[in-house]
């Protein structure tokens, strides 16, 4: 694998971004990650969307197990999540894309048909924090209702 | 009276990031830039997620409402959400791109094209 990345036309990464930056220069290891997986699916365009239990499944080389939020009372939900990160497990979640929920679940400040990550729960004020993949419009303190509203699965690996 | 609503819709349209300006004329070319559905493209160098694309009502300066195919931009540098649809004008890093195509396909991703706009000389 050749050392270099595609870039913008103003010369920034155009997939994966840079990560902290250390004495020895920036963290590349996401973008080396996602260049490697590129290059054995045929390119980057061979990767863009699908499944991120699928992902998850190649990073961690554990497999997914996929639920729907929908089935559980709020607290169970809440209780099972917690438990989920107590033991390190990795968790992603899918926005729904469904037409009949979208404008609600924009105004929600959700970005619809995406993958997000599990970071945290709060299990006495009912609330998760979610990480968008983006790097930015994180759905922090995100009630569980509007979660088993607008995300139809979750995967844990 | 005519100065009152002048210097009003002044301070409106100061007031948004989104502006529509007759003198403005787009040149097609290399400034055009397509951002898809769900990803993070660049506008002048700043980052812009594009997410959202749906049919709902937007709004133009001077209290234009239009409806049709819109789409929701998050702008990294301003950390904010404003939706945009064909007309929309958004200025970023002290450059305007004009909203010239949303376009969406059933359930596949949709697409949003930019043009850049300058004044006309």
């Amino acid at each position: 694998m050749k050392s270099n990345f595609p870039v913008t036309s103003n010369g920034n990464p155009a997939y994966a971004q840079k990560g902290d930056i250390g004495a020895k220069g920036p963290e590349l290891w996401a973008m080396l990650i996602e260049k490697a997986y590129a290059i054995s699916e045929g390119g980057y365009d061979e990767i863009e969307g699908g499944n991120p239990g699928d992902a998850m499944e190649i990073l961690t080389n554990k497999e997914s197990t996929t639920y729907d939020p929908s089935d559980y009372e709020d607290a169970v939900l809440l209780k099972l999540l917690k438990n989920f990160l107590s033991k390190k497990r990795a968790i992603t979640a899918s926005s729904s894309s469904s037409s009949e929920k979208k404008k609600q679940a924009k105004n929600a400040g959700v970005v619809t048909g995406h993958a997000y990550i599990l970071k945290s729960v709060d299990l006495s004020s009912k609330t998760i924090n979610l990480h968008n993949p983006w790097g930015s419009k994180h759905l922090n303190e995100f009630s569980i209702s509007k979660f088993k509203k607008y995300f139809y699965r979750f995967q844990v690996n | 009276m005519k100065a009152i609503i002048v210097v009003a819709l002044a301070l409106i349209s100061s007031l948004s990031c989104i502006s529509i300006n007759s003198e403005l004329k787009s040149f097609p070319g290399d400034n055009v830039e397509e951002i898809t559905e769900n990803t993070v493209g660049e506008l002048n160098g700043v980052r812009v997620g594009v997410s959202n694309i749906l049919e709902d009502t937007y709004f133009l300066p001077y209290n234009r409402q239009l409806t049709g195919m819109t789409a929701q931009l998050f702008v990294f540098t301003d950390n904010t959400d404003v939706t945009v649809g064909k007309g929309s004008v958004i200025t970023i890093n002290k450059s305007q791109w004009e909203v010239v195509k949303v376009e969406k396909e059933g359930n596949e991703l949709g697409c949003v094209t930019f043009q850049r706009v300058i004044n006309k000389e």
